[in-house]
């Protein structure tokens, strides 16, 4: 007896999030494809849970940061100290996010040290960029070549300097734009078309099982 | 349905893993190993973990019972008289395993090796009773030791002192695979024969000593006399040359490496030290070079044209979807637009797919709307942060079309354009997948240059016009600043960054300069 419950809940467990996965991406892809007023609200709703599945998903993100800090914190891991910093700013901004998103003292934070650090960040990006034009792009052979080429190009086409200089190099780069990197990007978006289809039918298929921490193939 | 040995779960009948606990299952007709008590799958001799040997040798597979048998199975015994000739080669453990297999109360035939096993053991006087029943674990009569057994080999080995035991018979097949004797390799003298003094090989003497042969190394053979090429002579001496030639003192090879470093430091920090004076200078000069000098390109002018052809009081959702890292150039094309939207009379929708982006793009949409007089919830509303998943733009649509998220849309007709500002290439995917697509919303985008590769083939689909316009980075700003006669941020910098796009082609002929210089310099040393 105790065997046969144990058997069931193992197939209730499976077979659940399969059917309900099944049921449900069958739904969004018929309210995708046809206009029924029932179908369409029904996947509506489901849109609505989604979007707050997901935020949930970012409070339980942010709660695991925070748990996985503390542990180091806890345990003098290596470099904990640092977690210490990183749990007081965490704390600071949400109790100063707590009157609301438009409290100045968040405002402040964003403004004044988010997005400096970032765009400072980003920005390192040109340097990088001017010391491995120097060291990196060498015409060792034909490749090189056509790659070295080509970024000259489409560096001078692309300001107005360039411009001015004739309309042979910015019509040169807009080739380069529009035919053969337009190309290669459509064969990558394909690609991953294809690849998104077969994912979608194996996963309302049951063959694949993202879900209910079981994953992979039954085959 | 399989029950899985280890959790107890049931699974498929021909599952080869258990859906539960990811345990390898066994099939019914699979064979236990005798050594380790691994579950092997039928059709394999040995065991897959330890190597051991799963049926006796000389018997086909095919022949094994892979379990009691049950009366009735007798077919399983057709192949009686086959491959029993190397019976008599089976070992003292391989025996025991037979009789574990043949066990049974039930068992009435035992299969033809077995039969062949008690044919010899009857002609060794062990005959068993008949009828016995033997019970599992335990040995027959005919396979136990016998208690005086250390007695009898001592007589036998006495006896064979004695008399001279003759050298048993090696078969043929066996005589084959003997390794010839290689020339000049000197087989290590045997050692010298010792009796065994414990186990059942007690009193024997003959037998093999393990650890002198392994102590003796065998004898070098004496190489061949080698005439080696008058080249291959040249390159040997003069590595024997450079081995013996005394060390280099170290202080001048640091000084060598320190002196290297130093000088690709250098070039580092002069590489940054160019570049940030091509960006500043033009800037501090104040330089309007560019924004007498401007051209504008198809794509922009093809986005300014869309918006440009709005009716007046159209509603236009606009959507801010990027990060500080890329603001440098969204936010310019960001407020260029806004400002022709305004100037337009269009009434604006603005939503982000990020929560950097819905901060970043109040800031713009503030200050343009302050410069035309608009108001927040007239002329336009702010719908903040929506996550950036695929459900994400959908359910702002969804929201603006059945929820009532908005006073300024009714239907889908009511939409007239939409905005996208991507700082990354995920973000314009998901508004043409989700929306322009399904809803057949006319859409426009502005992307930074890191994602404008992958939002032409959008802008460049003459079959369906997904994207009625394209803006890239900080170029499409100042072109679509050019356009709208609204000299801005974008224009301003366009001086900067001509400069350091000519810098970095200088870096890039210099550093092959360089490359090549080298190069040529090394051959005229060489």
């Amino acid at each position: 007896m105790r065997r046969l419950g144990r058997a069931v809940a193992v197939g209730v467990r499976r077979s659940l999030p399969m059917a309900m996965a099944m049921a449900i991406g069958a739904l969004m892809l018929i309210d995708f494809f046809f206009d029924e007023r029932h179908i369409n609200a029904l996947g509506g709703f489901f849109l609505e849970s989604a979007v707050i599945v997901v935020a949930f998903a970012l409070l339980l993100g942010l709660l695991n940061v925070l748990v996985v800090h503390l542990r180091r914190i806890i345990k003098r891991e290596g470099g904990w100290f640092y977690s210490i910093a990183l749990l007081a700013m965490a704390l600071m901004v949400m109790v100063a996010g707590i009157p609301g998103p438009d409290n100045s003292a968040v405002v402040w934070i964003f403004d004044y040290i988010q997005f400096p650090l970032q765009a400072a960040t980003f920005s390192l990006l040109a340097f990088f960029v001017a010391t491995a034009a120097y060291r990196g792009l060498r015409l060792r052979s034909l490749e090189a070549v056509a790659f070295v080429l080509t970024a000259v190009v489409v560096l001078i086409g692309q300001v107005p300097v360039g411009r001015v200089l004739g309309d042979v190099v910015p019509a040169l780069k807009d080739w380069i734009l529009n035919v053969p990197s337009t190309a290669g990007v459509r064969g990558i978006i394909i690609g991953v078309a294809l690849g998104t289809i077969a994912t979608g039918v194996r996963v309302l298929m049951g063959f694949d099982r993202p879900y209910g921490g079981e994953g992979g193939s039954t085959q | 349905m399989m029950e899985c040995p280890e959790c107890g779960a049931a699974n498929k009948p021909d599952s080869r893993f258990c859906g539960e606990c990811g345990q390898p299952l066994g099939t019914p007709k699979g064979m236990t190993c005798p050594m380790c008590d691994t579950s092997n799958p039928p059709g394999i001799t040995v065991c897959r973990l330890c190597g051991a040997r799963l049926i006796p040798p000389g018997v086909s597979p095919s022949e094994v019972p892979l379990e009691p048998l049950k009366p009735g199975e007798e077919a399983a015994t057709e192949a009686e008289g086959e491959g029993v000739e190397a019976v008599g080669d089976l070992a003292e453990d391989e025996i025991a395993e037979g009789v574990g297999v043949a066990e049974g109360p039930g068992e009435e035939t035992p299969p033809p090796w077995l039969k062949k096993l008690e044919e010899l053991a009857v002609e060794g006087g062990a005959e068993p009773e008949e009828g016995e029943d033997i019970e599992r674990g335990e040995l027959p009569e005919w396979l136990e030791v016998p208690p005086d057994f250390d007695e009898m080999l001592s007589e036998a080995a006495r006896a064979a002192d004695e008399e001279g035991v003759a050298p048993a018979e090696i078969p043929t097949w066996l005589e084959a695979l003997r390794p010839e004797e290689e020339a000049g390799v000197e087989e290590p003298a045997e050692a010298e024969a010792s009796g065994e003094v414990t186990g059942l090989l007690k009193g024997i003497s003959g037998t093999l000593g393990i650890e002198p042969i392994l102590a003796i190394p065998r004898r070098a053979v004496p190489l061949e006399a080698v005439s080696p090429a008058s080249a291959a002579y040249e390159r040997a001496e003069l590595f024997s040359a450079v081995v013996r030639e005394p060390a280099r003192r170290g202080v001048t090879l640091t000084e060598r490496r320190r002196t290297e470093k130093l000088a690709v430091s250098m070039v580092r920090w002069m590489t940054y030290l160019i570049l940030a004076a091509a960006v500043v200078v033009p800037i501090l000069l104040g330089s309007t070079w560019s924004e007498r000098n401007m051209t504008v390109g198809g794509s922009a002018t093809a986005m300014y044209q869309a918006i440009e052809q709005l009716p007046p009081g159209a509603v236009v959702l606009v959507s801010q979807d990027y990060d500080p890292g890329v603001a440098g150039e969204m936010l310019p094309q960001a407020r260029a637009v806004l400002h022709h939207l305004m100037e337009r009379g269009a009434r604006v929708i603005n939503v982000s797919l990020t929560p950097e982006g819905a901060r970043l793009s109040m800031r713009v949409l503030d200050a343009v709307a302050d410069d035309y007089g608009y108001v927040e919830g007239e002329g336009y509303q702010v719908l903040g942060y929506v996550v950036g998943v695929e459900a994400g733009p959908r359910s702002v649509v969804e929201g603006l079309l059945t929820a009532g998220w908005s006073d300024l849309v009714g239907d889908v007709e009511d939409i007239a354009l939409i905005v996208e500002f991507a700082g990354a290439p995920e973000y314009l995917r998901l508004w043409l997948e989700q929306v322009q697509g399904p809803y057949g919303i006319p859409m426009v985008a502005g992307v930074s240059a890191t994602a404008d590769p992958f939002a032409r083939p959008y802008y460049r689909n003459e079959a369906n016009r997904q994207l009625l316009g394209l803006m890239t980075g900080l170029v499409g700003a100042a072109e679509y600043e050019q356009l709208s006669g609204e000299s801005g941020p974008a224009l301003a910098s366009m001086d900067s960054q001509s400069v350091a796009h000519i810098v970095i082609i200088l870096l890039i002929l210099a550093g092959n300069v360089a490359y090549f210089g080298g190069r040529l310099t090394g051959r005229l040393t060489r």
